[in-house]
């Protein structure tokens, strides 16, 4: 841009912006001022214009500061000239200028947008606009645009706020009532009339005390009152009478009650001065009187009294019972508690309860003529009678009303609780809801973990093991506490079955154990790095363990969800067969309201139907065609049953009952096929999902069926031998008692005979004859030495005569053995005795000789009666091992080699079942365990017929058979099970026969509580009949197989 | 008297009237029985003409007939009937079944409805008849492509185009005169239509297989939308056009074997293939059976291919009369399977036909093909799927929600199907990660299972590692060339890696086998705009409209 130009540009605009500045600033001191006006002046004006002037007034008022303020602002932003004009405003004040001003402005413009006409010369141009910018700092535009206008007006708004701060200063009240009265009060008509103009310019009335009568409505129940020297300020609930005395100073001739200061009552006069009227307080106000004197002056009071209404209170309702939400059964009956209050009375209570959409209200207490302020009821609620079904959730609460009959009765209400109509359907679709959920979350569960294995195969950086198993750990224990949730569901569902019970307590148990065993491995960790591999390799087993209940849920869901169109079919048949039935009572009666209630079960039979195709279409789309390529599942079919129900609905609504009927019925046969093919279809999936396993499982019954029977062909044979062998022993038996007869007499006669030596010895003394070499001290000596040994002899023998007797009650136990080391012990040592006697004898030369002889002899008696005993004990060692019969040695190693045939084929039954255990979940877990405790028992047996004790093997050979029974029948009952979870909703039976405690049946079929007593006191005791039976058990004999456990088993414990 | 001799009048005047009228008569019976046994004698040269696809001497016949019974003294229903039944046939051999319905209600309406094979003929007519009516037909230079308008229209150009360039190469390679009129290709819209068509059982049909058949000198083949993956519907067509040209030279008499041999030996030289080549699946069957020596007997494959008990049995003995062809044309050369076909024709045993043909009695000649099979190396593959055609079983299933879920079979058959659905379960929820290595578990067991290389090659591509996904995907396309999930898959990985022109090769490719899945289409239309062939990109787009409509 030219420097010329822009100078002049510049210019003009700080003449534009000044004169902005200058206009904004009149107008706001102007509008202050104006409002400042306004405000002082306003409330007198309205002071002395009433009704429409002043109405117009107060309008105009607040319009004029609008405006004031509005135009303050718009003429500040309005822009008021061109540049043209601003140059010219210039141009007036310095005419020095000679239009170079203007000039170059406009040439300037015409430059950019030349007119060919006016040529001019661009030289020029530019010659004029420096001459012109060199005059521009010459310019004061303070002279342009002066601040003449603002003075003014700033003066003007100075003493505006001047006068606002003395009217404030002396009317503090002034300013602010005034500006209520302009702004905040409302805009209204005037109402008063010229007579009320008149009274209020009236001379005032005096009026004395008010004594005022109140006679309360009836519902109150209260009694007249009078109260005495008032204000006259009345107080009462709405309805009530209230009858006015007073009286005035003046004299009238008449006079009104003047009550909300246009509804007038007359007051009856009195002497000239007393009044008295009657009113109705039906809504707070005030009231004055109002009179005209003898000299026709009107007066009146010149305050009102108010009139106040005093509240009714709501009346209040509470639940005492229940006291929160309830899940019941539809044919229960609710006992409902409640206490209602009201501060005059209670009308009535009524329950409302919502089911659907539609809201019933069922009345439960009215009070009679004379109504309490306090109730207290019970109500037991007939579920059967609300019409609700399973399923439904009703939310209920109480509701009273008081007696108000004056302004209308005045309604409380209880908390609004919920009933949950017990559903065993529903609840069963809860559970199912549940597995999905645990399903889903066993997926994320497994992609944990294999996302884990991932980061820990390729040793990601930053991995630690220690951390990520934790974590596993954590959810893992999350996943349990879920499979607990299901579990406890389970036990108040009654269509679940008992295999996916079974399947999930055992994946319970299976990932608790693993859980804590990797637990105990990552604690482990900590202090040694030892046991990673056994981490990784429970890691692996956990990992194995949820990719086989992943399946086995899926599975197990679909089945059920596909069981349950199933039952929702059945349902839906029997819904049919009650309206076909209606249909026929409808035909019979033409009852109108059979009508209502025909057309709306057939409105729940489509819903219905349409719930049953949305299922099926869930399914359809879950299961893919594998077993949906049915006629059941194909939409014409389905779309044939909507158009006969709508054929049905229409020929119902043209009363052509037998059409109706007949397309019932068509209906009936449609669906009946229909769920036979689903039926059929869900029963071969059932089979499908199934059939694998419960081949294998019939393989694995059947192969134990074999090896009980193998077992019990052991049984038999091990019992043979020892009967033989029990045969042979007894035979010995008697052979034995004679012996041990015939022995313990020679003991017996041993011992008498060692008696003689005895006593034979007593008598023995030293010889008499006196060697000559002795002097009487040797002698004496040699003397003392004899009684001392014949002393020594003496107790010897006694030693052994007793030992004898020892021996004597060992042979009596029959303890053979015993009886024949002890008696070779008894031999040596008499032997030693009878030498060492010969020798003193001889030494001493004991005398009499035929003591001597006897002892000698008696000595050598009982040796050879010890010897004789010995030789009979050692010949019948020989014979007192029975002797199997020829061939039952032999017979018991083939036996031994068998019994570890069967073992070994119990083992590989053990590793199917296991195997198995893997594919369902439910097979119970201690099917292995007794697998393997009847391996060991047939080790056990395998062991004591290659001993040669058929006796002994019999005991572990009885347990073997036991425990495979036991495992077997655990199989089938698992086959069974699964067999009936196969078959299409027999898995999931309907609940028609009894009901479990804490479930219910499905439809009507609930929880009841009709007819349910409390236990009696003593109830937990065992019943008398319990306890006679229980007697009567044990006096009779314990079961076969019992007796001969217990008998092996002690058999075994005395061995 | 007088009696006597009016009676004697009157009984020569009978006489004589009976005499002549009895001459009359006769001479009247042996006018009539002469006209029967000709027409019988033209009829049933005419369903010999019809039997060797001579519908033209057929048709001759057949208003010669009618002139011999219109020129009849008096009409004769019976063979009225039998010229009316003949008409019928003559009219659905040629593929007009609503004239041969026509002809064939007149017949009923003159007797009845005939022996338990008439009533079957007629009602398979009627059906026929219902099938095609408002049918379209497109026609080339020699041949007739009927279908029913709709999605099948796709088919046309492409049949239509193979089976030309079909023609131009076996004709001259068989060397058959093709001459008898443009051949009609029918596509039928269901297996229970073609097996209305052909007079078997849908499920014989389905449980062997049997998709397109060579019968009425007529092409029938069975929608490629009828299968969940499609299956080669061009080699299809080229196979039993094989078998037309065959019958057109030997009529009936060609044995099975060398039937199926030559159809299958020749039916993808219409793609410039040299023919007789054996896919892995058969190699690994035959060499399996070579090691065991247990082979599927020419008589065993009599009266038809149709009847084995498994897919396997039935690549099986494809693969040997395939080889057997081989055999025969490189050791004999083509000119000798010539002189083959034409002792054949002559009505010589086929075991006979082949010693004078090379010399060997049967046995020194199936000892010599055996040998030449071993000459060929080819690897038994362990544990190969042999794939078995998966037909749709409702109409209104969609192309594009076909979802290939591990059913109970498949978790019965073997281990490797419980980590299959369990990685499909994983995948379903975004865990790719963890459901590739549930894929590569399940391969292990199984390695060569073309569902779970292409769920592993698909899982692999979702991650968006492409290069990955391209090894499984390959091997699943060197073992099974025809399955169509293998193509889309590597189409959808070499998009991922950017190789625009490889991605439009393998999703034509799966075009060439289904037609009717969108999925390529859609890929096509992107790829071809981005290669700059918007023509292209409009033609997919198109291709994908007519797939689409119902």
């Amino acid at each position: 841009m030219n420097p010329g130009l822009d100078k002049i540009h510049r210019k003009v605009s700080a003449l534009r912006m000044r004169e902005f500045w200058i206009r904004l600033f009149q107008g706001l001191s102007l509008a202050g001022a104006v409002w400042l006006c306004l405000w002082i002046l306003g409330p007198l004006g309205l002071g002395i214009l009433h009704g429409w002037s002043g109405l117009i007034l107060r309008v105009l008022i607040l319009f004029a500061a609008a405006g004031v303020i509005i135009m303050a602002i718009t003429r500040a932003i309005y822009p008021r000239g061109t540049d043209d004009r601003l140059a010219l405003r210039i141009e007036k004040v310095y005419p020095n200028l000679n239009n170079s001003l203007i000039s170059s402005l406009q040439l300037t413009r015409e430059r950019e947008h030349p007119d060919p006409r006016h040529p001019f010369s661009a030289y020029l141009l530019e010659r004029l606009l420096q001459n012109t910018a060199s005059q521009m700092p010459a310019i004061d535009l303070s002279r342009v645009a002066t601040l003449e206008g603002l003075k003014w007006r700033f003066l003007l708004f100075c003493l505006a706020v001047l006068s606002a701060l003395v009217i404030h200063n002396l009317y503090p009240a002034y300013l602010g009532n005034g500006f209520q009265l302009l702004i905040l009060s409302e805009f209204r008509l005037p109402e008063k009339s010229a007579r009320e103009r008149a009274l209020l310019s009236a001379e005032p009335l005096t009026t004395g005390d008010f004594t005022l009568e109140y006679i309360y409505p009836a519902y109150s129940g209260l009694k007249p009152q009078e109260v005495q020297h008032t204000s006259g300020e009345i107080s009462a609930l709405a309805g009530t009478e209230v009858i006015i005395h007073t009286t005035c100073l003046e004299r009238v001739a008449s006079a009104n009650l003047v009550v909300g200061g246009s509804a007038r009552i007359p007051l009856r006069v009195d002497d000239g001065n007393k009044l008295s009227g009657k009113l109705v307080v039906m809504e707070p106000g005030e009231y004055l009187i109002e009179a005209e004197d003898s000299s026709r002056v009107q007066r009146r009071e010149p305050e009102s009294h108010p009139i106040r209404v005093e509240d009714d209170l709501y009346p209040e309702v509470v639940l005492k019972q229940p006291v929160s939400d309830l899940e019941v059964c539809a044919d229960d009956f609710v006992q409902i508690s409640w206490e209602a209050e009201d501060d005059f009375g209670i009308g009535g209570v009524s329950l409302v309860y919502q089911r659907g959409m539609e809201e019933e209200r069922l009345e439960i207490f009215r009070s009679g003529e004379r109504p309490d302020k306090r109730h207290e009821g019970d109500y037991d609620w007939d579920l059967t009678g609300a019409g609700v079904s399973p399923g439904d959730r009703v939310a209920f609460y109480l509701e009273v009303d008081d007696n108000d009959n004056i302004s209308g009765p005045k309604k409380g209400r209880s908390a609004t609780l919920y009933l949950d109509v017990f559903s065993a359907f529903k609840k069963h679709e809860e559970v199912i809801a549940k597995e999905e959920e645990l399903f889903e979350n066993m997926i994320e569960h497994l992609a944990d973990h294999l996302d884990d294995e991932r980061s820990r195969l390729d040793a990601s950086p930053g991995y630690i093991l220690e951390k990520a198993e934790a974590e596993l750990i954590q959810r893992g224990r999350e996943l349990l506490a879920h499979i607990q949730n299901i579990l406890k569901m389970m036990e108040s569902d009654i269509h679940t079955s008992e295999l996916m019970k079974d399947s999930m307590e055992n994946m319970g148990r299976v990932y608790k154990s693993l859980l804590e065993a990797r637990s105990g491995l990552v604690r482990a960790l900590v202090s040694s790095a030892r046991p990673v591999k056994e981490l990784v390799g429970l890691r692996r087993e956990y990992i194995e363990d949820l990719e086989r209940d992943i399946i086995f849920l899926d599975r197990m869901i679909k089945k059920q969800r596909m069981d349950l169109v199933l039952m929702e079919g059945k349902n839906l048949a029997r819904a049919q067969e009650d309206l076909a039935e209606l249909l026929e009572r409808y035909k019979e009666t033409h009852d109108p309201a059979l009508l209502d209630e025909l057309q709306r079960k057939m409105a729940e039979l489509e819903a219905a139907f349409q719930e049953l195709l949305s299922r099926m279409a869930m399914m359809r789309s879950e299961m893919g065609d594998e077993f949906f390529n049915i006629e059941a599942m194909d939409g014409p079919r389905w779309n044939d049953i909507f158009e006969q129900v709508a054929r049905m609905r229409n020929a119902l609504q043209d009363g052509d009952l037998d059409s109706a009927m007949a397309q019932a019925e068509d209906f009936l046969n449609s669906l009946g096929q229909m769920m036979a093919a689903l039926n059929e279809q869900a029963g071969q999936y059932g089979e499908a999902i199934s059939a694998e396993a419960l081949r294998r499982m019939d393989e694995a019954i059947e192969k134990l069926a074999e090896l009980e029977a193998g077992e019990q062909d052991m049984i038999e044979r091990s019992e043979a031998i020892y009967h033989r062998q029990l045969e042979k022993t007894a035979q010995l038996e008697s052979m034995l008692d004679r012996f041990i007869e015939d022995e313990a007499e020679k003991i017996e006669e041993i011992r008498r005979k060692l008696g003689n030596v005895q006593n034979e010895m007593r008598g023995l003394t030293p010889a008499r004859k006196k060697p000559q070499t002795n002097t009487p001290d040797e002698i004496k000596q040699t003397t003392m030495e004899f009684y001392r040994k014949r002393n020594l002899f003496h107790h010897q023998i006694g030693g052994i005569t007793r030992q004898l007797r020892e021996r004597g009650r060992e042979l009596e136990h029959r303890e053979l053995e015993q009886v024949l080391e002890g008696m070779k012990k008894n031999q040596e040592t008499m032997e030693r005795i009878r030498d060492d006697m010969e020798v003193f004898m001889d030494r001493f030369q004991a005398e009499p000789d035929k003591k001597r002889e006897q002892t000698s002899e008696q000595c050598q008696g009982a040796l050879a009666l010890g010897q004789e005993i010995i030789d009979d004990l050692e010949a019948l060692r020989g014979t007192l091992k029975p002797a199997f019969a020829p061939g039952d040695t032999a017979e018991m190693k083939a036996m031994a080699d068998e019994q570890e045939g069967i073992r070994d084929q119990t083992m590989d039954v053990w590793q199917e079942v296991a195997d198995l255990e893997d594919d369902v979940p439910a097979i119970p877990m201690g099917v292995t365990g007794k697998l393997d405790q009847a391996a060991l028992s047939m080790r056990d047996a395998s062991g004591y017929l290659l001993l040669e004790e058929p006796g002994s093997a019999l005991a572990p050979e009885r347990e073997a058979r036991l425990r495979l029974k036991q495992a077997r029948e655990d199989l089938v009952r698992a086959q069974k099970q699964m067999s009936q979870m196969a078959q299409s909703g027999a898995g999931l039976p309907l609940a028609l026969g009894g009901r479990r405690s804490g479930g219910g049946g499905t439809g009507t079929r609930g929880l009841a509580m009709k007819g349910f007593k409390l236990p009696e006191e003593g109830a937990d005791k065992t019943p008398e009949e319990f306890r006679q039976n229980l007697l009567k058990a044990m006096r009779e004999e314990a079961p076969e197989e019992y007796r001969h456990l217990n008998h092996d088993y002690y058999e075994r414990l005395m061995r | 008297m007088r009696f006597r001799v009016i009676s004697g009048r009157v009984a020569i005047a009978f006489i004589s009237i009976a005499l002549a009228g009895s001459a009359f008569l006769m001479w009247n019976a042996s006018g009539s029985v002469a006209l029967d046994t000709q027409i019988q004698k033209e009829l049933k040269k005419g369903y010999i003409a019809l039997e060797y696809w001579d519908f033209g001497l057929a048709d001759e016949i057949g208003r010669k007939v009618r002139t011999l019974l219109d020129s009849a003294p008096e009409p004769d229903e019976e063979r009225e009937l039998d010229w009316l039944r003949y008409q019928a046939y003559l009219c659905f051999y040629a593929g007009e079944y609503e004239e041969a319905l026509n002809f064939a209600d007149r017949a009923n309406k003159l007797n009845g409805h005939g022996l338990e094979a008439w009533q079957d003929f007629y009602n398979r007519t009627k059906s026929l008849a219902q099938i095609w009516r408002g049918a379209k037909e497109e026609r080339s230079e020699h041949f007739i492509f009927r279908y029913i308008p709709g999605p099948e229209e796709i088919l046309v150009k492409p049949g239509l185009s193979a089976l030309e360039r079909s023609y131009r190469v076996l004709t001259r390679e068989l060397q058959v005169k093709a001459d008898r009129g443009p051949v009609l290709a029918e596509v039928y819209p269901s297996v229970a239509a073609l097996s209305m068509a052909v007079g078997l059982s849908e499920k014989e049909m389905k449980d062997s297989g049997t998709i397109a058949i060579c019968r009425y000198r007529r092409l029938m083949i069975t929608s490629p939308r009828q299968l969940l993956s499609g299956y080669d519907y061009l080699t299809t067509l080229s196979h039993e056009f094989v078998h037309y040209l065959i019958y057109l030279r030997n009529g009936p008499k060609c044995p099975i074997w060398l039937h199926e041999g030559i159809a299958k030996h020749e039916e993808s030289r219409w793609k410039g293939d040299p023919g007789g080549q054996l896919d892995p699946i058969p190699q690994s069957l035959l060499a399996s059976a070579v090691k065991r020596d247990e082979f599927i007997s020419f008589e065993q494959m009599y009266p038809t291919f149709a009847k084995f008990d498994s897919p396997a049995q039935g690549q099986l003995a494809f693969a040997e009369v395939v080889t057997v062809v081989d055999y025969l044309t490189r050791e004999q050369g083509m000119p000798r399977l010539f002189e083959l076909l034409d002792m054949l024709k002559q009505g010589i045993d086929d075991k006979e036909a082949l010693a004078r043909l090379t010399g060997k009695n049967f046995d020194q000649f199936w000892q010599g093909w055996k040998e030449y099979v071993a000459t060929r190396n080819y690897k038994e593959i362990p544990g190969i799927d042999v794939p078995k055609l998966e037909f749709r079983n409702r109409e209104t299933e969609q192309e594009d929600q076909q979802e290939d879920i591990v059913g109970e079979d498949d978790l019965a058959s073997n281990e490797a199907w419980r980590y299959v659905r369990i990685g499909d379960l994983l995948r379903n929820r975004n865990h790719l990660a963890a459901a590739v290595m549930e894929y590569e578990k399940a391969l292990v067991l199984l390695p060569y299972q073309p569902r779970i290389q292409n769920k592993l090659g698909l899982s692999l591509i979702l991650m968006g590692n492409y290069r990955r996904a391209l090894k499984p995907l390959m091997q699943a396309e060197r073992i099974y060339p025809n399955y169509v999930t293998t193509y889309i898959n590597m189409g959808r990985a070499y998009a991922g890696v950017g190789d625009t022109v490889k991605a439009i090769s393998y999703f034509e490719k799966a075009l060439t086998i289904n037609p009717f899945d969108p999925t390529p289409y859609h890929y096509l239309i992107k790829l071809y705009e981005n290669a700059g062939e918007p023509k292209r990109s409009e033609r997919a787009r198109e291709r994908l409209r007519i797939i689409s409509q119902r």
